[in-house]
């Protein structure tokens, strides 16, 4: 039962991973983005189209939170639910990697 | 004051992306989009070529403060709406243009926005029709039975050629 509740938001998109990534700690929009752009070196940008929309779809689902406002901004922060999606997605991913690496054991990049 | 001209063109809702081309190629020439009203007319400011980039969203809610500030933290400059549109313009900078929507995921959101209006309103002209054919045998309830027709028409036009992109996003 649980585990359904979990498995019906996976596989994340690589946006909304990323997103939920940098609500570990709590963000306002623009923290998000930079923080992205940074942890990804770059490879993703996330647009505030996308984060708008993205802001409003997690928090109907119940994977992030509201924790305040300041200058107009909402700050939000991954609910329970959230961290536990998050964990998931992470524990597949991995999986992914390691199959990957031995398929093609001499990928160097 | 900066000098202003004026310019018609139309464009349906599913040409948002050759609106934003040529919104970018007005700016290149050094006109600079102000403002526009719903029948297609729009004003432009005249100034020095830019090589700005425009792009349109679609938000049937009222916009507040927290999407206005998300955009221009980004380093958009909110340029106004039409409607439900938002116009938001930034100056292109490096090989790849900037965009507020970036995945297909969030843009098919959009356009199924669209599409959801479309779908709300396509079965009030159907019943239009059909009154305005009732009494068609008065010359104007047959112009107005005609009018409806065309707008259904052109709504049937815009289900699919929105329902076009929305499947072209989604096999990318």
């Amino acid at each position: 039962m649980e585990n359904n509740e979990i498995q019906k938001f996976l596989p994340l998109s690589e946006s909304t991973y990323y997103i939920l990534l940098s609500l570990v700690e709590s963000r306002h929009g623009y923290a998000i983005m930079q923080h992205v752009e940074t942890i990804s070196s770059g490879t993703v940008t996330i647009g505030p189209g996308t984060l708008y929309g993205a802001f409003s779809n997690l928090e109907k689902a119940g994977l992030i939170r509201i924790t305040g406002e300041e200058d107009r901004r909402k700050y939000y922060q991954l609910t329970a639910l959230g961290k536990r999606v998050l964990a998931e997605q992470i524990h597949r991913l991995s999986i992914m990697a390691d199959n990957g690496k031995k398929a093609l054991p001499d990928l160097e990049k | 004051m900066n000098k202003t001209i004026h310019k018609f063109r139309w464009f349906w809702a599913w040409e948002d992306d050759q609106e934003e081309i040529w919104l970018r190629e007005m700016s290149n020439q050094g006109y600079h989009f102000k403002s526009v009203l719903f029948i297609g007319l729009y004003t432009f400011e005249i100034g020095e070529k830019k090589d700005y980039v425009y792009r349109l969203d679609y938000a049937p809610k009222r916009v507040d403060d927290e999407y206005l500030n998300l955009f221009r933290d980004a380093g958009w400059k909110y340029m106004g709406s039409m409607n439900s549109w938002q116009y938001f313009r930034k100056e292109a900078s490096g090989s790849v243009a900037p965009e507020i929507y970036t995945d297909s995921e969030s843009k098919v959101r959009k356009y199924k926005r669209i599409l959801r209006l479309l779908a709300a309103l396509m079965p009030l002209m159907v019943i239009n029709v059909v009154n305005c054919l009732i009494r068609a045998d008065e010359p104007v309830w047959f112009a107005l039975a005609m009018f409806f027709i065309c707008m259904v028409v052109l709504f049937s036009v815009g289900l699919r050629k929105l329902l076009e992109r929305i499947t072209d996003l989604k096999s990318l």
